[in-house]
């Protein structure tokens, strides 16, 4: 097996003192955003980029995975005991957890949820060992073509999955594309959108467009809505020992929420929300007492927590594999590969494979030590709950304003994040998802390479797109994920009608 | 699903808003010039692809706002308080204005205490206080451990 060969490789790189201390800083500083609301993976990631470009590449990635994943551990507490969800994937944790808590059995809902993401984490991550070297290979077989079909599938996915409704992930996406826009053209040396502003020739910075849109967007969108600021923090009770019942409860949830996590995170899908809804909803389906779904059921804490969890570990295969962000996170992480110089994808695995598979094995060890952060020190983290929101808030735009201004010392990218703050507090105010409006900046450029290169190859002639069977496969697929809503729409409709018609005399 | 007060006005102006986006990304792509060697993968086929997209999406969020529809373009709430706006607003231009005058450590405490205030904390003392230790801290954790620059302002030499 030449993956385990490539594994027990990758364990002798995190094992050295030095990645695991890297590996403990990740999980910790994960957890603490997890648990703090308004301060999630991507915007950390994000500022933390000028901070880490010093830094060795293989330390500075296992921190971020381990970030990554602590950062799902740590979004379940702060749903559990203050029913506002710490992270997007976290949501449906809050309406059953809340509830358990409520009930004096928070700690019950901490202990599945915290187990749950380890066997789910774990899992994952031993799919990903073993999916990663077949998407290699899948990949070297890729050419420009295949590489832009398979992004414009991703585009589709994004913007039909990511929110509430198609037609606002669209938007998010097309804003997102349209930031990317901006700068010199490469091939051509024609300036796009620029307006004449000398600093914006270099294009916007990925790391204002994401500080802006998630930090001061969401600080300015929290700050016009006094109904969503004063959450009380419920204390946490019982034992963690979870009882025999519970146990037995928890067990097939946290499995089936790996199989619904994890295909959602490898498929340019997307996120870890809608797998975490899909499993709520196979549990509510599957449980022997359904009347207990709305007041507190275990079932409902155990099944998201681990699909969220599995989710990110599927997250990792295209984005190592292919060098395709399927989630907000993912594209910043993308952004820091470039960052260090570095392409993923399937000569990733060749030319880095120290760094790729020291990697992977950081997320066995992270999720070992997240299990252990979390549990038995739970009570240590539920104290972060207590620093006054205002206070919170504060810290996270100066913090904000540090990662901003450091990338080029420019007051410009301080106006830029206000201007995109703005932008992020109308998107969040009026429902429109943020997170394909980063995936749109990141792959859209990526995107546009693409499809010059298999044109430039081509020599200008635009059928390559639909004559390579691989390539019109990801089209096809692009255009089934596009046309789904809408062919359900009309079926539901026609369903009614029939109903009617049936019922009628 | 519309609350009201929550109105279809937000509609229109968005779905307006991003008209004028896309007439904007059009005419900054008609008027470049373009190499007819590059035609067929010019610099503008992305921006045209852009213009195109926005448009529809425009037009199909009008049309489900006027019709009342369900991808109507509305706020879950009609509740909004803009002293939180705007209080964040101005500490955040305070910090542009003011960061290579006054230096960092001000700046960034007169942000942290606006956006404090934008979320109605009722403590002055206690927040400028906070302020000022978390825009100093920041400042010497940044300058001297992780050698990033940020300017000192008015405390040239001091700090």
């Amino acid at each position: 097996m030449e993956a385990l060969d490539s594994l027990m490789m990758g364990f002798a790189t995190a094992l050295t003192a030095t990645n695991l201390m890297w590996s403990l800083v990740g999980v910790t500083l994960g957890t603490l955003i997890g648990i703090l609301p308004g301060i999630g993976p991507a915007l950390t990631i994000a500022l933390l980029l000028p901070v880490t470009a010093k830094l060795d590449a293989t330390g500075a990635f296992i921190m971020f995975a381990g970030l990554y994943y602590g950062a799902m551990y740590g979004g379940s507490t702060t749903s559990i005991l203050l029913n506002t969800p710490g992270e997007s994937g976290t949501i449906i944790t809050a309406l059953e957890g809340n509830r358990m808590a409520r009930k004096g059995r928070g700690a019950a809902a901490l202990a599945t949820a915290a187990i749950g993401s380890f066997v789910a984490g774990t899992i994952g991550t031993i799919l990903l060992t073993f999916l990663a070297p077949v998407f290699v290979k899948l990949a070297l077989r890729f050419g420009p073509a295949e590489y832009f079909a398979l992004m414009v599938f991703a585009f589709t996915a994004a913007s039909a999955l990511l929110g509430t409704s198609m037609v606002r992930g669209i938007v998010s996406l097309v804003l997102g594309v349209a930031i990317g826009l901006v700068g010199i053209d490469v091939l051509t040396g024609q300036i796009r959108l620029a307006f004449g502003v000398p600093a914006l020739l270099d294009g916007i910075d990925i790391v204002v467009v994401a500080v802006g849109l998630f930090a001061v967007g969401e600080a300015l969108h929290i700050a016009s809505r006094p109904d969503l600021r004063d959450a009380e923090v419920l204390a946490v009770k019982g034992s963690l020992w979870m009882t025999r019942e519970e146990w037995k409860r928890s067990f097939k949830p946290w499995l089936r929420g790996t199989a619904i996590g994890f295909p959602f995170g490898v498929l340019p899908a997307g996120g870890s929300e809608i797998p975490t809804f899909l499993s709520y909803f196979v549990e509510k389906r599957l449980s022997k007492k359904p009347e207990e779904f709305g007041h507190g059921a275990i079932e409902g804490v155990a099944g998201p927590e681990a699909a969220n969890n599995a989710a990110v570990a599927g997250v990792l295969v295209p984005l190592l594999t292919l060098g395709l962000p399927t989630s907000a996170t993912a594209a910043i992480l993308l952004v820091a590969f470039q960052q260090y110089g570095l392409q993923p994808g399937p000569l990733l695995f060749t030319g880095s494979s120290t760094l790729v598979w020291g990697l992977i094995a950081s997320l066995y060890i992270g999720n070992t030590m997240l299990l252990v952060l979390n549990l038995p020190l739970v009570g240590l983290w539920v104290r972060l709950l207590a620093i006054p929101t205002p206070l919170l808030y504060g810290g996270i735009l100066v913090f904000s304003t540090v990662g901003v201004y450091s990338l080029n010392r420019s007051v410009v990218d301080l106006v830029l994040l206000y201007l995109l703050g703005l932008l992020g507090f109308v998107m969040r105010r009026y429902a429109f998802p943020i997170a394909p409006c980063v995936i749109g900046l990141i792959l859209g450029p990526m995107a546009e390479q693409q499809f010059r290169r298999a044109l430039q190859i081509s020599q200008g002639d635009w059928s390559v797109f639909v004559t390579h069977p691989l390539s019109l496969f990801f089209l096809v697929l692009a255009l089934l994920v596009f046309l789904t809503p809408f062919i359900l729409q009309a079926l539901a409709r026609r369903m009614a009608v029939n109903a009617q018609g049936s019922a009628a005399p | 699903m519309r609350l009201p007060g929550a109105g279809p006005k937000a509609g229109y102006v968005i779905g307006l808003g991003l008209i004028v986006l896309a007439a904007v990304i059009g005419f900054d792509a008609a008027r470049m010039q373009v190499p007819p060697a590059y035609s067929a993968y010019g610099p503008q086929i992305f921006p045209y692809i852009a213009v195109v997209a926005l448009t529809a999406s425009a037009l199909f969020l009008l049309w489900q706002t006027a019709a009342g529809r369900p991808d109507a373009v509305c706020a879950d709430t009609d509740k909004l308080e803009w002293t939180g706006v705007v209080a964040i607003s101005v500490g955040l231009l305070a910090q542009v204005f003011l960061i290579e005058r006054l230096g960092f450590v001000l700046s960034a405490a007169l942000l942290f205490f606006a956006v404090a205030w934008g979320f109605r904390s009722r403590r002055p003392l206690r927040d400028a206080v906070v302020a000022l230790l978390v825009s100093l801290v920041t400042y010497l954790v940044f300058t001297r451990l992780l050698d990033l620059q940020l300017p000192p302002g008015i405390f040239e030499g001091i700090l």
